[in-house]
């Protein structure tokens, strides 16, 4: 079968068949307050899902000293939802303005250059962390070994795949919080075991997340 | 005798060494306040007020962090209020005050979906290169579902509030995650209700001030030594933070408030001189207060232990004379009083216990006040006091007294009044004077002497004096602090 020719039906049940082999992978990441969050749930949960990259971070001060950051991202292409502007500015509580930062704990910021894939929960309301589920609606693309562009989570583990192994609401059973990596996000702990499976590419990432969004 | 001269010399050698990797902001002393009345009870009829206060009590009492618990209740977004120019942002910088409570958002904003809790903390930059966390507030999501209970996580009944009560205060003091070991601060929430080993060496290790660093008992007097790539950073002292600068450590105990004055002086490194209380609070920073790149603190200080970094610059600055970050230095501890100060904590030759008590000073004019320090040509005297164990008084001793010089050569002084070498005495312990002891004995070291005379015009010498009983000659009673004579132009 030629690249691109499959089907997203097939590139689910194919990137699912490979998640399970790697299912028993331990993750490390980080998070505490939120819960963990299946990948199919981090989809549906999402208004907007699009790959970007971010122009620009700035942390200020409203008119009464509280602080909040806002992140200018290129929008390269949209996955889920509906935004034709070439730009998306998302407000994160939290920053450093001067010598003084408020902290969220567990929340990370996008960075100056970087690019990825975000989900967003909302363009509308305000949020401590526009993105679902916090980290694990955040992933970023970095080369891989071979200098192919990958997938990485916010935490910079690679992804090796992604599938939708649970379809629980995120109502049900909370017990574990996140880790940063919705169930369902396959990632490889150690950097030295790159050679042996390497991130997910871009595009296969691509078909996963449109495959996922036109699930039923 | 060797034995007591060896026990001072040695006792300033090093007192501990540590070396940890933590990061992170922590609060400034280790201690902080929380309010803990969240109203109401959970499903199964129990306070949550009473969960936060065991919660944040376990890390008192397990922890060196210091909590004051206050039982009533503070909004955590209290300070924070919608912006108007920033629809539904909170706003302002917060009380200063730290809260607990539930709330359906963090103070107007969306929690998002699948987040239980959120901790706010607000830090500030402190002159270390690290942060200082200046206010924490605890937001639990109401629209999740919490009861309080022991046991394995019930899907029933919800999340036990409890355990992400002290997941969250574990937050406040500035923990982060565990992800490898057994621990309340894991990313994962579990059957553990108790903070374990890795939580409570976590928080030590955040707590744990200056005593990460390599730790030198600093006297009253001069000690030299040298900045050298390999020796501890400020980013290690801290536990994190952006200062890689070199650092030694020393430690001052003052029995009494004292007016002291630091100098840190170089010819080749540009020195910096902090002051830290016992908490490793930052008391006071110096860079140029000396002449030159040389450092100077002069405060006074109440009794108790400070913490001094002989320290200097993250980089070089190029200034040919001072602008090296390492090298060798010399730093000096004077002091100024209007009485004699006390020389330490009694010890004794052979272990025996006493509630002697010693002190001594320098003074040049006197005895109208003492300090350390003289000029080559100043008329000075060294001046000590004994004051006996009651046990001791009224029973035939002596006195000796003892003298060791910048290079360790040890003197003591004989029955004649001359300092000698200690190595030209026979006795195991050299008197200098054979008397019944009184209350309290007044030792006079060196009288209306001048420095130059002896060929001294830039040194430092330690003395020490003690006395002993004739019913056991071996035995010497002595202090652990030397009184020091700095002679400098």
């Amino acid at each position: 079968m030629m690249k691109g020719t499959h089907t997203p039906r097939v590139a689910l049940w194919q990137l699912l068949a490979f998640s399970l082999l790697l299912m028993l992978s331990s993750l490390s990441a980080r998070a505490s307050t939120v819960l963990d969050m299946s990948f199919q749930e981090v989809v549906d949960h999402a208004e907007l899902v699009f790959e970007g990259r971010v122009r620009s971070v700035e942390a200020r001060n409203d008119a009464e000293g509280m602080i909040h950051t806002w992140v200018d991202f290129e929008v390269l292409e949209v996955l889920k939802g509906d935004h034709a502007e070439s730009t998306l500015t998302l407000r994160f509580l939290g920053g450093t303005v001067g010598t003084q930062r408020l902290e969220v704990t567990d929340l990370r910021l996008p960075q100056v250059g970087e690019a990825g894939f975000y989900f967003v929960e909302s363009l509308t309301r305000p949020q401590v962390n526009p993105l679902v589920g916090w980290s694990q609606g955040h992933f970023l693309i970095e080369p891989r070994a071979d200098g192919q562009p990958g997938v990485f989570t916010a935490h910079h583990e690679p992804v090796l795949g992604v599938s939708a192994p649970e379809q629980a609401p995120v109502t049900a059973a909370m017990n574990t919080f996140s880790k940063g990596v919705a169930k369902g996000v396959v990632v490889q702990e150690s950097l030295s075991a790159m050679a042996a499976s390497a991130p997910m590419p871009v595009d296969d990432f691509k078909r996963s997340v449109r495959a996922l969004v036109e699930q039923p | 005798m060797l034995k007591w001269i060896l026990s001072v010399v040695l006792a300033a050698l090093s007192l501990s060494a540590y070396s940890f990797s933590v990061n992170g902001s922590k609060w400034p002393g280790g201690s902080t306040h929380l309010h803990v009345g969240i109203s109401g009870l959970s499903a199964s009829g129990k306070a949550w007020s009473d969960a936060m206060l065991r919660a944040a009590q376990e890390w008192n009492d397990k922890t060196p962090f210091d909590f004051t618990l206050l039982d009533s209740y503070r909004d955590p977004c209290n300070g924070y209020r919608a912006s108007a120019t920033s629809s539904g942002f909170p706003a302002g910088p917060g009380d200063d005050v730290n809260g607990a409570d539930f709330n359906s958002t963090v103070c107007g904003n969306d929690f998002g979906t699948s987040v239980l809790a959120v901790t706010l903390v607000y830090t500030e930059s402190n002159q270390l290169g690290a942060s200082d966390i200046t206010q924490a507030d605890i937001v639990f999501n109401s629209n999740s579902r919490f009861d309080i209970y022991d046991g394995p996580f019930d899907s029933n009944r919800g999340t036990d509030f409890a355990r992400v009560a002290l997941h969250e205060v574990g937050h406040v003091i500035g923990m982060g995650h565990e992800f490898s070991a057994s621990s309340i601060m894991r990313d994962r929430i579990g059957n553990l209700s108790t903070l374990q080993p890795d939580d409570i060496a976590g928080a030590t290790t955040l707590y744990q001030g200056y005593t990460r660093c390599p730790v030198s008992r600093l006297d009253f007097g001069r000690v030299t030594g040298a900045l050298n790539s390999g020796d501890c950073t400020v980013q290690q002292l801290v536990g994190g933070g952006t200062d890689t600068s070199l650092t030694d450590v020393y430690q001052l105990d003052l029995a009494q408030s004292t007016r002291v004055t630091l100098n840190m002086n170089s010819g080749s490194l540009d020195s910096v001189l902090v002051l830290m209380n016992s908490r490793s609070e930052v008391l006071e920073i110096d860079d140029d207060g000396g002449t030159g790149c040389n450092s100077q603190i002069v405060r006074t200080l109440p009794a108790g232990t400070y913490a001094v970094l002989a320290n200097t610059l993250t980089s070089a600055t190029g200034d040919t004379s001072c602008g090296k970050n390492n090298g060798p230095y010399q730093l000096t501890a004077r002091y100024d009083s209007s009485a004699l100060i006390g020389a330490g904590r009694n010890t004794s030759l052979q272990g025996g216990r006493s509630s002697a008590t010693f002190a001594g000073g320098v003074t040049t004019n006197g005895g109208a006040s003492f300090s350390n320090r003289v000029t080559p040509t100043q008329r000075f005297d060294v001046l000590g006091r004994i004051t006996v164990d009651p046990a001791h008084r009224g029973r035939q001793g002596f006195l000796v007294i003892a003298a060791i010089l910048e290079n360790n050569q040890v003197y003591v002084r004989n029955p004649l009044g001359e300092f000698v070498p200690l190595g030209s005495q026979t006795s195991p312990v050299p008197f200098t004077t054979s008397k019944i002891l009184g209350a309290t004995e007044d030792v006079t070291l060196l009288g209306q002497a001048v420095a130059s005379t002896f060929g001294m015009t830039d040194t430092s010498v330690r003395f020490l004096i003690g006395y002993g009983l004739n019913s056991n000659p071996d035995e010497l009673y002595f202090h652990d602090e030397p009184i020091n004579l700095l002679v400098s132009p």
